[in-house]
């Protein structure tokens, strides 16, 4: 057994011309060890692993020195010619999008084979293409030898990602390097290849960099930890260590943001993260610091702590009260109003195109009698994976589509509003703010209302007059819930309002519809992917699957006592922080 | 950046040919239907820039009226497809099934129609005029619009913002002016300064083949022609009409592919 | 086969419709045939009877059915002008444009594929800009001036190739091949100039692609990641292009005949106009886009062929 890392580390940094993406990063890495590298976007955690790889993207320029162990030469710098013997053989890599990794014309069995190949593991073709279906049934693919007879565009998400998990494991490599490989796909997939991932890593002894932006995910796969901000590392340690005693503000702040667990509230880090280029001067983390001082403004360097792990803060948190629990927010009861709106039966099926002329048309079911109601006061969250129908469901509930089906009543006066999931795309990019925001009240807004409206939402009254695109994505969903707030409704509908906001602004828009329902007797309904958004935000719960709704009931209860096996199978696959430490020392 | 560039080139190129064009209109060095048999062929230089043709008329006052009669063609035969094209394209996109895909077929069968094949049919039943030759290319290039605007539009039309527009009671009418429009300008502007050198293209060939703009009206195509008949004796005669032609192409190709990349920053250098 | 038989009957349709279009614009809009016949000074009556001989008394839907039963088995009628048969002075012409069109698509192929997959390889190098500088020069120049620039610099200074003119291949196959170079080249490097903006800007979106750095992650070094997995994937989007610019070709070839004075269908189409013979435009027209129809049909097959993703279903 060598005592040598697999990999080291060494000023790592990354430049787009003359703007530094990333900067002064070093770690080390074992055989057999999964690090995991934690940031927001725009922290340069992708940067640098494509960076260690050659991968960089045409205009951008890596510098300082990488060593993998085995490699005569070092990474950074090196030769496509060089790198080339040593990317699939020695280091393989995942990448974030399953849907696009791989060859769209290319049959997916082949595309393993060639990795086997190229590096002269298997010679002959025929081999190759067995050791492929081989090893597409160690990913746990059912129907191997079908799946590699398919063409990409035939797989679900998950089985691409085996796919190319297969591609990046096929040589056996030392080094795996997974960029978000879970975050476009279902938590209960999520769970199946994260299991993949950490059964062969624990199997082979395969050193393991493991990209994501979900703390508890990395805390259930890692040893330990890295965790960046404005293309820096500011700490390092053992996971169980960071992850519970935090001793960087950032760290500790992040934390706070993504703790939706029962009884805590998520505190969002003030202000947005900044763009390259626009880094303060001293500490990166320095203008967003809660404990920011004058000695701030000098570089904090990167030291030892007691515990075993780095950080670069001249305030270190102690981390005795590093999670004091802020207790949520303290509600007046609310009682269950007048029912607003009443759904029976709604069933929405869509035609499939015809497969030969006069055939009868073939119909997919996206919902199946679902009924339901929604009273003043009360927040009903809908959750469920990607085909449950659960957007289908909102869409019918708020007028935007006709059931095939069934039907939605709501009662007298009552006006219905929707928070969109993208906040890119749900503002017209042409259109001031302020008209925006007075689209729904049809030439009834005055200046007056707008800004007050704004002002609701916790944005400053100038906002009015600017563009959507001169906002951050937290801002701008800020913006998308004022205009649905114009026209008074009684009802507000959300489609996965956070899911495409970064983890550190999340929290301050869960507040915005919280304070925004509580105070107006609203009714609301979540609809989201995240058990966690819903167990913040609701009181009602409706799981859903396949179309149909399979548990439903007061959130704490549905947390606690699960009725329905999917159901609990869904709440077993969310990593959550406490428990993935347990069973797993480092 | 690079747009800069390309958008600057191809800006100064458009404006030349029509400031040529527009000056024509008030003054010329000669008329450019003079036929002066005293100074046939004329060398460049001296009394006349560019020289004379064969019949001794000023080549630079024809180029300068061929510029008119090229940006008049153009203009009318762009502006007959912007008109047809994009209400079409904004309908078929915002309509979801037949009447979308009855727009595109009808564009699709349009395509095997090219503006030459139009204006020669039309030139068979019309015979020849400026006319004929505007409306061939004006209903070639109309498919080109409805194809690029329905894209466009149906892009718009999958985003939220639209739905937000429709929980808000907004009819399609409002929807289509409010938030379709605006948003597919772009698309649209871009479509035309390359619709336009088509027609600048067409034009000069329909010109060549004496199915555009009738004798003595000049225009680059038949200068052309006729100083082909002199590309034994006197080439040179047919480098400036050809270089009118390209200038003139290239310029209106350029000014497109600038405004694209400005106007779409992720497409720079795709296209 | 499904999809075969699909494309077979919505091909037939536009045949049809196309047909119907042609019909009606040149032979329901139009003046009198007989009156143009015979000029302004005609009495009626040789009016009527020329009328009767041409069968235009007859009534418009009996024309068309006539008309089209004929093209159904090659026959396109006679000629008002000439008297003469037009069939087989059609079939005499197509082959013509054909080999034009053809020469000029290989032609177009040879340059813009290596010069287009290598403008957008060194896309951020000088060499890349001046290709596409070049391919932007190219699409400005129409092909008819082309054809008379090479006409200048092959025939009038160097004298080595003929400036016009025809030898059918059946005759002299070395003197064929002399007198299509020129028409075959200025139809190609102008279409040549558009295809390799066409090809650059696929293989730039290609080269942006999740899937092209999984081949890299693969061990594939650049150059072949392009090759394997990149190319095939650009072939998709520039064979829809090929497919356009075939029937480009065909109606552009109308023009460089003029230029190289080869007797093709521009040729005839032209002297159809000049004489106002209405019934050979139509035929020579009616050849044309169904052409191009099958033109594109094909393409449309073979696009369905190379992508996989439409060929499930």
């Amino acid at each position: 057994m060598t005592t040598a890392p697999l990999l080291e580390v060494t000023g790592l940094g990354v430049d787009a011309g003359a703007v530094p993406l990333v900067r002064d990063v070093s770690f080390s890495l074992a055989r057999g060890e999964r690090l995991g590298v934690i940031g927001e976007s725009g922290s340069g955690k992708t940067l640098t692993a494509l960076a260690l790889l050659g991968l960089l993207d045409d205009g951008l320029r890596a510098t300082g020195s990488a060593r993998l162990d085995g490699v005569p030469f070092d990474l950074v710098g090196a030769s496509d010619r060089d790198l080339s013997t040593v990317r699939g053989r020695l280091a393989g890599m995942v990448f974030q999008e399953p849907m696009t990794a791989l060859n769209p014309v290319m049959r997916v069995g082949p595309q393993i084979a060639e990795t086997l190949r190229l590096h002269g593991t298997r010679t002959e073709r025929a081999a190759a293409r067995a050791t492929a279906v081989d090893l597409l049934d160690r990913l746990r693919l059912p129907d191997p030898a079908r799946a590699a007879r398919a063409h990409p565009h035939q797989l679900s998400g998950g089985q691409r990602q085996r796919g190319v998990l297969g591609i990046a494991l096929a040589n056996d490599p030392a080094l795996l390097i997974c960029d978000e490989p879970t975050t476009a796909l279902d938590v209960t997939v999520q769970k199946d290849i994260v299991d993949l991932i950490t059964g062969l890593s624990a199997e082979r002894d395969t050193a393991v960099l493991y990209i994501s932006h979900d703390l508890a995910l990395v805390a259930s796969v890692c040893h330990r930890v890295l965790v960046m901000y404005g293309g820096r590392i500011v700490e390092s340690g053992p996971v169980r260590q960071v992850l519970s005693r935090p001793a960087h503000p950032y760290t500790e702040a992040l934390l706070a943001a993504c703790d939706l667990s029962p009884g805590a509230r998520p505190k969002a880090i003030p202000g947005t993260v900044p763009a390259p280029g626009a880094l303060p001067e001293g500490c990166v983390f320095r203008d967003r610091c809660a404990y920011a001082d004058d000695a701030c403004a000098v570089r904090p360097e990167r030291v030892a702590d007691a515990s075993g792990g780095t950080v670069a803060c001249w305030h270190p948190r102690t981390g005795a009260a590093a999670t004091e629990a802020t207790p949520p927010p303290v509600e007046a009861p609310r009682e269950a109003g007048r029912v607003l709106l009443t759904a029976r039966k709604l069933t929405r099926r869509y035609a499939r195109p015809r497969t030969r002329p006069f055939a009868p048309r073939a119909h997919f079911t996206a919902l199946e009698e679902v009924g339901l109601e929604l009273r003043a006061g009360r927040r009903l969250g809908v959750v469920g994976e990607s085909g449950s129908g659960k957007t289908t469901l909102l869409r019918l509930l708020a007028g935007l589509d006709r059931p095939t089906a069934g039907t939605v009543e709501t009662a007298d006066g009552v006006g219905l509003q929707v928070v969109f999931q993208d906040p890119m795309g749900s503002l017209d990019p042409r259109m001031r703010v302020r008209d925006i925001v007075a689209e729904p009240l049809r030439g009834a807004a005055s200046p007056g209302r707008v800004a007050e409206l704004l002002t609701a939402v916790g944005l400053p009254a100038d906002a009015a007059a600017r563009y959507p695109h001169q906002f951050s994505g937290g801002q701008r969903q800020r913006i998308a819930i004022a205009r649905a707030l114009a026209p008074k409704p009684s009802v507000l509908f959300a489609d996965e309002p956070v899911s495409a906001l970064d983890v550190s602004v999340r929290a301050q828009i869960l507040d915005v519809l919280r304070g925004v329902t509580g105070e107006r007797g609203m009714g609301l309904c979540v609809v989201s992917h995240d058990l966690g958004v819903i167990r913040y935000l609701c009181d009602d719960v409706m799981v859903m699957r396949g179309g149909r709704v399979v548990e439903r009931g007061p959130v704490a209860d549905v947390w606690s006592a699960p009725q329905h096996p999917y159901t609990e199978q869904l709440l077993n696959a969310v990593p959550v922080l406490g428990r993935s430490f347990s069973g797993k020392g480092s | 950046m690079r747009h800069r560039a390309t958008l600057t080139a191809g800006g100064a190129l458009v404006v030349l040919v029509l400031a040529a064009a527009l000056l024509s209109l008030v003054w010329t060095p000669y008329d450019p239907m003079h036929v002066d048999a005293a100074h046939r062929l004329a060398a460049p230089g001296g009394g006349h820039l560019l020289g004379t043709d064969q019949f001794g008329r000023d080549v630079a006052s024809r180029l300068m009226t061929g510029a008119r009669t090229t940006v008049f063609v153009g203009v009318v035969a762009v502006g007959f497809a912007v008109f047809l094209g994009v209400p079409a394209g904004i309908a078929a996109g915002m309509s979801d099934g037949a009447l979308g895909a009855l727009v595109m077929r009808v564009g699709d069968f349009l395509l095997a129609f090219p503006a030459l094949l139009l204006a020669i049919m039309l030139a068979a039943v019309y015979g020849t005029s400026t006319l004929t030759a505007m409306t061939a290319i004006g209903i070639a290039s109309a498919p080109g619009f409805a194809r690029v605007s329905r894209a466009a539009t149906l892009r718009v039309m999958a985003a939220e913002y639209i739905d937000a527009a429709r929980l808000a009671r907004r009819s399609r009418t409002a929807i289509a002016w409010r938030h379709v429009l605006p948003n597919i300008r772009d698309v649209v502007i871009v479509q035309v300064s390359v619709a336009f050198a088509t027609a600048v293209l067409a034009e000069a060939a329909l010109s060549y083949l004496g199915l555009g703009t009738p004798p003595p009206t000049p225009s680059w195509g038949r200068m052309l022609l006729d100083s082909q008949e002199l590309l034994f004796s006197e080439p040179e005669l047919c480098l400036w009409p050809g270089l009118a032609v390209a200038a003139a192409v290239l310029g209106l190709n350029l000014f497109g592919d600038g405004l694209r990349d400005r106007f779409d920053p992720t497409l720079e250098g795709v296209r | 086969m499904r999809l075969l038989l699909r494309k077979l009957a919505s091909l037939l349709t536009s045949a049809v419709i196309a047909s119907f279009v042609v019909f009606a614009f040149l032979a329901v809009l139009p003046g009198d045939p007989a009156e143009v016949a015979l000029g302004t000074n005609a009495t009626p009556d040789a009016v009527a009877a020329l009328r009767h001989e041409f069968g235009t008394d007859r009534p418009l839907v009996t024309q068309y059915l006539d008309w089209a039963q004929g093209l159904l088995h090659g026959d396109f009628g006679t000629s008002y002008v000439t008297h003469d048969l037009i069939g087989p002075r059609i079939t005499d012409r197509f082959g013509v444009t054909c080999w034009l069109a053809l020469g000029g698509m290989l032609v177009a192929v040879l340059l813009a594929l290596p010069a287009g997959v290598l403008a957008a390889a060194w896309h951020r190098k000088a060499a890349g800009a001046l290709l596409s500088a070049l391919s932007q020069a190219g699409i400005a120049i129409p092909a008819f001036l082309a054809g008379i620039l090479l006409v200048y610099v092959f025939a009038v200074r160097a004298g080595a190739l003929p400036a016009g003119g025809y030898t059918p291949l059946a005759e002299d196959p070395g003197e064929w091949a002399r007198h299509l170079v020129l028409p075959c080249l200025s139809l190609g490097l102008v279409q040549g100039a558009v295809l390799t903006r066409y090809v650059r800007s696929a293989v730039l979106t290609v080269l942006h692609q999740d899937f092209l750095r999984t081949a890299r992650a693969k061990g594939r070094r650049r150059r072949a990641a392009l090759w394997r997995h990149g190319l095939p994937n650009a072939a998709v989007p520039v064979l829809t292009v090929l497919g356009l610019q075939l029937s480009t070709l065909l109606v552009g070839a109308v023009v460089v005949e003029r230029v190289f004075v080869v007797p093709g269908l521009g040729d005839l189409l032209l002297q159809g106009v000049a004489d106002r013979d209405l019934l050979l435009v139509q035929g020579v027209v009616i050849v044309l886009v169904v052409a191009v129809l099958v033109v594109n049909v094909v393409t449309d097959l073979l696009y369905h062929l190379l992508d996989p993703r439409l060929r499930s279903r």
